[in-house]
């Protein structure tokens, strides 16, 4: 038996756009190999319906579809009768089909309309600063009297008494003003010589909440106004009234009153002048002399009741916020707890404002001070607690071990006071100093290292000797101790670093300014104005809009440096938030140093107060007068 | 309400989906239509298949493979072309049983063509057609039917006229 093998081969070729299951060696399948070409331009049409037909060899077939051109495809391909793909000619989008054996017509997407639904969810966040203006305004209340009085005698006067009393309720006007400082940093520094054993606890105060409320009473005017009248209402006349021998006649009493008789012999009455009239018969009318002559008196009285003081009180209270320590935690033992500081679950927790560490202290996991810290023991390095007697409370404080040879606590309270208060027990020249390019970073401890000083105060050390100087490079440095901060010499290779500053404080001043206008009745004006000061948080975002060129970028403050040299990327917006002390800083000079051999054309920089022009020059962009105290983003761009 | 779009008609100068197979040396070549209409008249089953592209992810698919007959049974089944991770060319060989894919244009191999790509596919098979039944006919006495002619006509002109015919084909 002969059995006959052969190698079949084939070349497959995809020209389209379009990734296709192609089933090879199946008959009829007539997008293979053919040359006729259906496109249908879908440019401008809506496929969000998810609906449409197509006509194919003269039959209307539906179509079902996810709302995208990529979806249409999908469904045109199920039909199965050709391979569907997209092309764009000339901006115009088209769908195409080649096959030779099919005949297609119309493609008729969402034919019977579109609905379309949009809802937009935004979400405001919320402010943290909230100012309350209450302003109760009273109605006045008018209220009017009429008193008429009409006497019925004939010559008394009418008396029409009219009182009108306006009587205002009193204008209240409350401004509630909160004002939150910011936290005050409180740094205790414990050293040991033997062993050697550094330990440092930073304690994160809050500023007091100051809560001033104005209120402002204004009493409206009272003004009574009364008016009497006193009017004589009519002239009366006798009347001889005689018939002739009868006579019919009208006549108006003085009150007001009609009245009529028939007269056939003489009568005298007392009417109104002018109101007699013969209304039948014969006889005489005779005017005689006046039967009422009364007075007329007008008296109008108006009595203004006098505007009382105004009175505005001002109340000011002020609320302790918290306190902050820095604690290991272990749920083993004291030891452990001891051990875990500072690396091992060492966390914040809180306290009420004034709080120290010490038995009966209870200590909260959140600054509302609402959730005690849970049972276990804690250490700040130096004594360790449990608080298995209650949620959060501090007993049993026992010493972690060791002797204690020098320490150190400088303490910033709260505003309006500052107090440093520096003990030290035993002397040494051992200084674990913040150490860093910018006395910010070196009161931050951005790193530390400890030296020796030439003399067991810090602020009188005129040298300080250690290997961080010897290791650093040739220029200007900070160090930092206790909240104070020199600036030194430093010669990269030798470990003597020399001072060449006197000592500042890390925390700026506090500045509390409180102005208080008070004006005569009917209004009084009280305001109150604290500003508090401290290191702020300042994002500095810059924007390289260079498409080709990165830039290197070095943020200095005054001619401190705040950012180290970075380099941006073209076409990025990079955001650098560097601690800055922004407070109180209104008329700053900002420098942004450049790559060398990088010269922008322009630059700008904007934040919440301004927007202001940058000068390129020296391989510096220098802004001039920036108030850097707005807290907002504090940006750059920088424009090829 | 979106007007029906109506499509615009154009005869290609060469297709866009295209599928052929070599020249022979003769330089007159079969075209894939025409391989399509033989099947049936000529079944091939397929004792190793051979793919070949550019990237590794063309050939790495699996590729469907779906037989179906008059009577409606239908075999389907996913070969498992995998890559390995040391090979070093986008090509893979790959074994099969010649009665266990078998191409009678009632079956198909299905894959993916990616957008702009081009694929080599080759399988080497054994081919059933008509005229081979007189070739692989058995009788009894073990000749085949040429065989059997010629002693019963007392001549031998067929004498490895069948294998003559194999050897130049």
């Amino acid at each position: 038996m002969a059995i006959k093998r052969e190698l079949i081969q084939f070349t497959i070729v995809n020209s389209t756009d379009c990734d296709y299951n192609i089933p090879m060696l199946q008959q009829n399948v007539y997008s293979i190999n053919a040359t006729t070409k259906y496109s249908w331009d879908v440019t401008t049409a809506v496929l969000s319906c998810g609906t449409g037909t197509i006509v194919v060899n003269s039959i209307t077939y539906p179509l079902s579809y996810t709302a995208t051109l990529t979806g249409l495809l999908s469904a045109l391909n199920a039909l199965g009768f050709g391979f569907f793909c997209t092309e764009t000619i000339s901006g115009s989008t088209y769908i195409y089909v080649v096959d030779d054996t099919n005949i297609y017509g119309d493609l008729d997407l969402c034919p019977s309309g579109i609905t379309t639904t949009t809802t937009t969810t935004t979400t405001t966040a919320g402010t943290t600063t909230s100012t309350t203006t209450s302003t109760t305004t009273g109605t006045p209340t008018t209220s009017t009297t009429t008193t008429s009085t009409t006497t019925t005698s004939t010559t008394a006067p009418s008396t029409s008494t009219t009182t009108t009393t306006t009587t205002g309720l009193p204008t209240t006007s409350t401004t509630t003003t909160t004002t939150t400082g910011l936290p005050t940093t409180s740094t205790t520094t414990t050293s040991t010589t033997a062993p050697s054993t550094s330990t440092t606890t930073t304690t994160t105060t809050g500023v007091p909440t100051t809560s001033t409320t104005s209120t402002t009473t204004t009493d409206v005017p009272t003004t009574t106004s009364t008016t009497t009248s006193t009017t004589t209402l009519v002239t009366c006349n006798n009347y001889q009234i005689e018939g002739a021998p009868s006579i019919d006649v009208e006549w108006l009493e003085c009150d007001g009153t009609t009245n009529s008789a028939t007269v056939t012999t003489a009568i005298l009455i007392c009417a109104q002048t002018g109101s007699v009239t013969q209304t039948g018969g014969a006889g005489n009318i005779v005017q005689l002399g006046t039967c009422t002559a009364p007075p007329t008196t007008s008296t109008t009285t108006t009595t203004t009741t006098a505007v009382p003081p105004t009175t505005s009180t001002t109340t000011s209270t002020t609320t302790s916020a918290f306190v902050t320590f820095t604690l290991a935690y272990s749920n083993v033992d004291g030891a452990t707890a001891c051990s875990n500081y500072p690396t091992i679950d060492t966390t914040l927790y809180y306290a009420t404002a004034g709080s120290i560490l010490q038995n009966g202290t209870i200590i909260y996991t959140d600054t509302a001070l609402t959730t005690p810290a849970p049972n276990g023991f804690y250490s700040n390095g130096v004594n360790y607690w449990n608080t298995g007697a209650g949620a959060g409370n501090l007993q049993n404080q026992t010493s972690c071990g060791g002797s204690s040879t020098t320490t150190t606590t400088s303490t910033t309270t709260a505003p309006p006071t500052t107090t440093s208060t520096t003990t030290s027990t035993t002397t040494t020249l051992s200084f674990l100093i913040g150490f860093g390019g910018a006395y910010e970073d070196a009161c931050g401890f951005l790193a530390s290292a400890t030296v020796t000083g030439d003399n067991p105060d810090f602020c009188s050390c005129t040298t300080f000797t250690g290997s961080i100087f010897s290791a650093a490079a040739t220029g200007t440095w900070y160090v930092s101790f206790g909240g104070q901060y020199v600036s030194v010499s430093v010669i990269n290779g030798n470990p003597v670093a020399t001072v060449t500053s006197s000592c500042s404080s890390c925390t700026p001043p506090t500045t509390t300014t409180t102005t208080t206008t008070t004006t005569v009745a009917p209004t009084t004006t009280s305001t109150t104005t604290s500003t508090t000061t401290a290191a702020l948080l300042r994002t500095f975002r810059i924007n390289n809009t260079d498409t080709v060129n990165s830039i290197e970028l070095d943020v200095q403050v005054d001619s401190v440096q705040v950012i180290s040299p970075t380099i941006i990327p073209s076409n990025t917006v990079v955001t650098l938030t560097p601690q800055v002390n922004c407070a109180g800083f209104t008329n700053v000079t900002l420098e942004y140093q450049l790559v060398s051999g990088y010269t922008p054309s322009s630059a700008s920089f904007s934040n919440g107060s301004g927007t202001y022009t940058g000068t390129i020059a020296g391989g510096f962009i220098t802004f001039t007068g920036v108030d850097l105290t707005a807290n907002t983003n504090q940006d750059l761009t920088v424009n090829p | 309400m979106a007007a029906p779009i109506t499509p615009i008609t154009t005869t290609l100068i060469a297709p866009v989906i295209s599928v052929s197979m070599p020249l022979q040396v003769s330089g007159v070549g079969t075209s894939y239509s025409q391989f399509l209409q033989s099947l049936g008249s000529y079944n091939y089953g397929v004792e190793y298949f051979y793919l070949y592209a550019s990237t590794y992810a063309e050939i790495g698919q699996p590729v469907y493979y779906n037989h179906f007959d008059a009577n409606g049974n239908s075999v389907s089944v996913f070969l498992p072309f995998a890559v390995d991770p040391y090979q070093q060319q986008p090509a893979l060989f790959y074994e099969t049983e010649s009665d266990q894919i078998i191409f009678t244009g009632l079956s198909s191999l299905q894959f993916v063509v990616y957008a702009g790509k081009t694929m080599y596919l080759k399988f080497f098979s054994t081919i059933a057609y008509l005229g081979n039944e007189l070739d692989d006919r058995n009788l009894p006495q073990g000749d085949n039917t040429f065989e059997e002619l010629e002693k019963a006509e007392g001549i031998s002109f067929f004498d490895d006229y069948c294998n003559y015919l194999i050897d130049n084909e």
